[in-house]
């Protein structure tokens, strides 16, 4: 956990890292489940590597960003290029990555100096960009080519409406005319390439789009603004070169975006239309934005007034597309010069309807997209941060602590001695104790945690196995909503992680094996969470051969676990030996070899939140492992009941009936145990005051009342004196000091900071049984 | 919160060394090393707990922590007494472990010198003699020191306190 001392800036560092590299590895193992590379999942990944690049190039984790910076580059040329790929060595690649960078957060969360060496990594990363390249470069059909091709087509249609804006600076054509403009057409200004430097016409030679904008007159901070820009674009784009250069620079280019607007050179896999968009949408003060198709693979000759455009660069490119705010301005205006120049190239024939319906069908087009985008930014910035479980700990006792306070203060001596009427007292009481039980509702519920996440992180685990045992595995996932407490999420991973294993390596058969006796190859395992009678289940279950009961007793009759040929045993007696520590882990040679490896870790880990494994197994069909664990801090509907003065709580879900004794038949066995007969059917009856031998409680069943206990095929009847109520209950462990108490599960505090304790009615049966009826 | 108070502790640890906090429990007058002490408490309602030897009271809720609270005159099997409106609940942290300790009454904080302790009488004479690493003395009056890593272990139950 992490230590409190800890910058809260690095803590948020780290948590954001490692949720944003555990979401990429999740997609990554998906995807190539599903063999396939979805726009959605490539665009994720490269934000989340963006993401990672920059913050942890903030925290000054050079290597860090440098990593992540170079996956980005992977993903920003498959983005680009759309190339073949073989899915299996990308994420085989981009695995090993994000293992790397795992190792590096844990060193920088364990308070090492980062060490990171990602050069093997990186390397491998650049050799398979190499690759992409040459397979790429042999390709046919560039994406820029067909990208062009399509946006010559509407060129025709686009010259209408060309306006010129009111604030036109300087009449002169651009190196490129807009493809897209989300104001004013701006045909003539001294924009693009100013200086036409020779790094800027270099660059020009190989990008997609020219990017324009300028910002509203009194934003200030252009630079800044500017800056947001980039950093937007980067998201999308790869920016080639921009200008001004230097951002950073206030005196220099805040003037200079301030009068000339701030031009990038990108590439992109988005279309204009949703580039305007996206800009116009996520940069703020944008005035106007401009979208220009790559000039030409010529170099430009533009002097410094921006004149002498190259005419057949705007005889190629030359093209608008009619944005709904065209109306706005209406296309009276149009500056003369532009008129003349466009006039040399395009004929400027109205063609407005058929501009507006390919504008209507970018929008819609674009509205898609955006709604994408959107839903994928909602999911990034969800709506929650991180917060220190102790912090909740702590909170959750101060809550405790206002209850108690509050009962103290509503029911204080003084305040039952005053005559007068009070009713404005215990109206403004009642309130108070409504806002407080609802704060300790909301506290308690904060701490649980849906299990999905730790299931998710097993697909990994899974995918990774399978590829070394060669063996092909679904693992199926159920119930991921099921809650638990934030504690007992953090200690079943690594259980679950080696039931799986165990389920993988030695329950799955090989595919051949499968194939014979009628299995489908494709193995399953099966991962499932429920909440059942108030404790959570998990289930780790596969489809393979099944445990061999005569190995493990050879192996137990080795290891000295039994003396003789175990036939006295049952099954589940015999399945519980691979849990032993060791267990099968001298030898590899029999198909069981191994079953226990780990297996002594993952009971050890289960003991220390209660919870208990059990194994289910049948030759040839399959084993499976049940991990029960108890409500530790698990909330739960509980029914709380008195005996004398003593308060217990029973979970609502163990609960069939409850009800009084009137003439129903009572029966003693001939072990003195009382049975009482429901509708046609006998039930054991516990006598609680008996069991925990407390004194002046109601002994006449007519007088008490009698609650129907679920317990396993057969249900028993529960003695209490009486029904309190129904209560939502944060379960809480005993203190380990007082040991395993049989009969008690846990305990609760209630509303008035009592305690109660929760009963475990297994072993209520239990200690019945084995005290009989006393 | 925990690492918190050990920090404190650490800090403290020169200036709690030779400090005890004493309390009654009938005629004698104990002493446990402060630095075990984390508050004192008054009396509370407490949860009793099944399968208990009769030391071991049952639960309390301590702001929200459950602890487990021990009757110091139960475990120095010392006739038990009502619990009155001076008896208080000691909490104490012992190896990890937070319990309460019920004593009759607490007296005050003292400077015990370590010239002024003496090791307890050889043989198991008396009745607490396996609880007491020292007496202290301060003036005419005689303080038993308390171990307190043995009030904790329950014989009954030792095994469960080491797991």
């Amino acid at each position: 956990m992490a230590n409190m001392n800890t910058d809260p800036l690095l803590e948020a560092f780290l948590y954001e890292s490692n949720s944003l590299l555990e979401k990429a590895e999740l997609i990554l193992v998906d995807c190539e489940a599903r063999r396939q590379f979805d726009e959605e999942a490539i665009n994720e990944i490269f934000r989340v590597m963006h993401t990672i690049k920059g913050s942890s190039a903030m925290m000054e984790y050079g290597m860090l960003s440098k990593t992540a910076h170079k996956v980005e580059d992977l993903f920003f040329f498959i983005r680009d290029k759309d190339p073949e790929l073989d899915f299996m060595r990308l994420s085989d690649i981009v695995l090993a990555v994000l293992d790397e960078m795992k190792v590096e957060i844990e060193r920088i969360e364990a308070g090492e100096p980062a060490a990171m060496d990602a050069s093997d990594v990186v390397d491998g990363i650049e050799a398979y960009l190499k690759e992409l390249h040459s397979s790429e470069a042999g390709a046919p059909a560039d994406l820029t080519a067909a990208g062009n091709s399509s946006t010559v087509n509407n060129s025709e249609s686009v010259s209408a409406g060309l306006t010129n804006s009111s604030e036109d600076k300087s009449p002169a054509a651009s190196t490129a005319a807009p493809v897209f403009s989300n104001t004013n057409v701006q045909m003539s200004h001294a924009r693009g390439i100013p200086d036409a430097d020779d790094s800027v016409a270099e660059n020009a030679q190989d990008y997609d789009y020219q990017v324009w904008m300028n910002f509203d007159e009194n934003c200030q901070m252009e630079n800044l603004r500017a800056f947001t820009a980039v950093t937007r674009l980067e998201e999308v784009a790869r920016i080639l070169s921009q200008e001004p250069a230097d951002l950073d620079a206030d005196d220099v280019a805040t003037p200079f975006v301030h009068d000339n607007g701030f031009t990038a050179w990108l590439d992109t896999r988005m279309s204009p239309q949703e580039l305007l968009q996206y800009l116009e949408s996520n940069v703020l003060y944008v005035k106007n934005v401009e979208v220009y198709e790559p000039v030409v693979r010529q170099p430009l000759r533009v002097d410094s007034q921006g004149n002498g455009v190259n005419s057949s660069v705007l005889d190629e490119q030359m093209r608008k597309l009619t944005a709904a705010e065209r109306d706005m301005i209406g296309d009276s205006e149009i500056d003369d010069e532009t008129r003349k120049l466009m006039g040399q190239e395009v004929p400027a024939v109205d063609l407005s309807a058929a501009a507006s319906g390919s504008a209507n069908g970018g929008s819609v087009a674009t509205n898609g997209t955006d709604q994408k985008v959107a839903g994928v930014r909602s999911l990034a910035k969800q709506n929650f941060i991180s917060v220190n479980v102790n912090k909740l700990d702590m909170l959750m006792n101060v809550v405790g602590e206002l209850v108690i306070s509050e009962m103290m203060v509503i029911n204080h001596p003084e305040i039952a001695k005053l005559t007068e009427n009070l009713k404005g007292f215990e109206k403004a009481a009642n309130q108070l104790k409504k806002i407080t039980s609802e704060l300790q509702d909301i506290v308690m519920s904060i701490r649980m945690v849906p299990i999905g996440g730790t299931f998710q992180s097993m697909q990994r685990i899974v995918r990774d196995m399978s590829r070394k045992l060669n063996k092909q595995v679904i693992l199926k996932i159920s119930g991921e909503e099921t809650e638990v407490d934030k504690n007992v999420i953090d200690s079943i991973s690594d259980p679950l992680m080696h039931l799986i294993r165990n389920s993988l390596d030695h329950g799955l058969e090989p595919a051949e094996v499968r194939a014979q006796v009628g299995k489908p190859e494709v193995g399953t395992i099966f991962l499932e969470a429920r909440t059942e009678g108030g404790d959570v289940w998990l289930t780790v279950r596969d489809d393979g051969r099944g445990m061999n009961r005569d190995s493990i007793i050879k192996k137990a009759r080795e290891n000295g676990l039994i003396d003789n040929d175990g036939k006295d045993l049952t099954d589940r007696e015999v399945w519980n030996y691979v849990l032993m520590p060791g267990f099968s882990t001298k030898e590899e040679v029999t198909e069981y070899s191994g079953r226990g490896v780990g297996m002594d870790v993952v009971t050890k880990n289960l003991e220390k939140i209660g919870g208990k494994l059990s194994i289910d197994s049948e030759p040839g069909k399959g084993t499976a492992f049940q991990i029960k664990i108890p409500l530790t801090l698990a909330i739960i509907d509980g029914m709380e009941i008195t005996v004398s003065n003593k308060r217990y709580t029973i979970p609502i879900t163990l609960i069939r009936e409850a009800f009084r004794v009137r003439d129903e038949k009572l029966i003693m066995d001939s072990d003195g145990n009382e049975l009482i007969m429901i509708r046609g059917k006998s039930h054991e009856v516990i006598r609680l005051h008996r069991t925990f031998d407390i004194k002046d409680a109601v002994t006449d069943l007519a007088e008490g009342i009698l609650l129907v206990v679920e317990h396993e095929s057969r249900n028993v009847c529960i003695f209490a004196d009486q029904l309190v109520g129904e209560h939502q209950v944060v379960v809480k462990p005993v203190p380990i000091y007082l040991g395993h108490i049989e009969g008690v599960t846990g305990c609760t505090i209630l509303g008035d900071g009592t305690i109660s304790l929760i009963l475990d009615i297994n072993g209520l049966v239990e200690r019945q049984r084995r005290e009989g009826g006393k | 919160m925990h690492e918190d108070r050990t920090m404190e502790r650490l800090m403290d640890e020169d200036s709690m060394q030779g400090k005890y906090l004493t309390f009654q429990l009938g005629d004698e007058t104990y002493g446990i090393e402060i630095r075990y002490v984390t508050e004192i408490i008054g009396m509370q309602s407490i949860t009793e707990v099944p399968d208990m030897p009769s030391y071991l009271r049952g639960i309390i809720n301590l702001r929200g922590k459950i602890i487990p609270v021990l009757d110091m005159r139960a475990r120095f099997k010392k006739p038990l007494q009502e619990y009155h409106d001076r008896t208080c609940i000691i909490v104490v942290d012992i190896r990890e472990v937070s319990v309460g300790l019920i004593v009759d009454q607490v007296s005050e904080v003292l400077n015990i010198d370590g010239n002024n302790i003496e090791l307890p009488p050889d043989g198991r004479t008396g009745f607490s003699n396996r609880f007491i690493n020292g007496i202290g003395k301060v003036g005419e009056d005689i303080k038993l020191l308390i171990d307190c890593d043995r009030i904790l272990t329950k014989e009954e139950y030792g095994a469960l306190l080491d797991s």
